[in-house]
């Protein structure tokens, strides 16, 4: 029987304290501390662009963006208000959305694919934290209903607005806004998030 | 709350607003805590779904990184930190030879309270503040943030290298009367990240590091290792 992981903070195995710190060391100006931050957070912060907007080109511009503004912006980090790497998720889905959105505006590309399955990952990068903290989130996603499932992931991985889902899946807006957050909530629940 | 705008908060937690709708919700959410609090948990919650994705990005994209970041400036301003308790214990040394600096009439040039690590980020976070930075090719980097307003400087050391036995490093300040010392480091005190906060900088032109016999030198006796010119 292997002893089950505890799976909040952060998923590549490093205390969030430590992310906290280098964070803070960052926003002094601190050269190494941001190559340690890189280095324990960039194969989530990559894989979460190379999900949603797809291209590993784009991805790697997001990345590069990305970092360049946890660089500049470190003092704006709050430990208050969410750990270090929600923060740099945060800036890296917002950047990603933009560029997809941006994408979606400029070709009127057809944007649907099979999101059921939940998040992608790059099976040989994979570390074990990570397949964990997958098989975690995407058993929980199974116990969404099917619309719940579709506007969260649509609107996450797929960089989505509530109107573009709603057209999509063709049904209401409202309605979508409403199983997007009743399909939080669950997952939230199923996640065991307390914070 | 309005039922609606209980709705807003997870797709807003989704990034699932266009861009005008997250400005007006942003505004909302500033006046409705029931708002904030369920945010976060959605945002914890979301956090979960962006770092169950993984993929190593390409190796060049790291030295892109680091190399973009050695040349670009920071935004001042600093969250509150302190300094480890290392520094702290080290103190007594630093303020002795101020005081003896002060003492032997060398002027108002001195090492600065430096318990109160707050005067630092005040430093970093003034107006006025410039930075001035100086490399090494060993990877030695010494970076003196100035702010006249403040007449105070925060000196921030990477990667200095290690001592030979018997030897202490000592920080200068270099004027038009020549050097002045603003104290002697151990190979401990140089353990990264170091910062040090120097009051009185008024006249100074640059900051050097040389290394001196254990206990340092009235005046600079070695070629220094490193000399910021201040801007």
């Amino acid at each position: 029987m292997v002893e089950p992981v505890p799976l909040h903070g952060d998923a590549a195995g490093v205390p969030e304290t430590t992310l906290s710190t280098l964070m803070v060391r960052v926003a002094k100006g601190d050269e190494p501390a941001f190559a340690a931050l890189y280095d324990r957070t960039c194969t989530a912060v990559h894989g979460l662009a190379r999900r949603v907007v797809r291209d590993p080109a784009r991805a790697e511009e997001i990345t590069q963006e990305v970092y360049l503004q946890v660089w500049r912006t470190a003092g704006r980090y709050d430990p208050d208000r969410g750990s270090a790497k929600g923060w740099l998720l945060t800036l890296t889905h917002r950047r990603a959305v933009d560029v997809v959105r941006h994408d979606q505006a400029s070709t009127n590309r057809e944007a649907k694919y099979d999101w059921a399955g939940g998040p992608d990952i790059d099976v040989v990068d994979e570390q074990v934290m990570t397949r964990l903290e997958h098989e975690q989130v995407r058993r929980c996603l199974q116990t969404l209903t099917d619309l719940q499932r579709e506007s969260v992931t649509m609107a996450y991985y797929g960089g989505h607005t509530y109107a573009q889902v709603s057209s999509l899946l063709r049904v209401n807006a409202a309605t979508i806004k409403t199983r997007m957050r009743d399909g939080l909530i669950r997952l939230r629940d199923c996640l065991g998030v307390t914070a | 709350m309005s039922a609606e705008m209980h709705t807003m908060v997870g797709v807003y937690a989704l990034d699932a607003l266009d861009h005008r709708e997250q400005v007006g919700f942003e505004a909302h959410l500033s006046s409705c805590p029931s708002c904030s609090d369920e945010l976060i948990g959605f945002r914890a919650t979301v956090e979960r779904l962006g770092g169950a994705t993984a993929t190593t990005p390409p190796p060049h994209l790291r030295d892109a990184v680091l190399q973009l970041v050695a040349h670009t400036p920071q935004e001042r301003r600093v969250i509150p930190m302190h300094r480890s308790e290392r520094w702290r214990q080290r103190m007594p040394l630093l303020v002795a030879a101020a005081s003896v600096l002060i003492a032997a009439g060398v002027g108002a040039l001195y090492i600065g309270e430096l318990s109160r690590s707050s005067q630092e980020d005040d430093v970093i976070a003034a107006t006025d503040a410039s930075t001035s930075v100086e490399r090494l090719d060993s990877g030695t980097q010494v970076k003196v943030i100035a702010s006249e307003s403040m007449d105070s400087a925060v000196v921030v050391m990477n990667r200095v290298p290690a001592l030979e036995a018997n030897t202490n490093y000592q920080m200068w300040a270099i004027g038009p009367e020549g050097a002045k010392s603003l104290g002697v480091m151990t190979a401990d005190d140089i353990a990264e990240p170091t910062t040090r906060l120097v009051k009185g900088i008024d006249g100074v032109q640059s900051v050097a590091l040389t290394v001196e016999p254990e206990g340092g030198s009235t005046q600079p006796t070695t070629k220094p290792l490193v000399k910021v010119q201040l801007t």
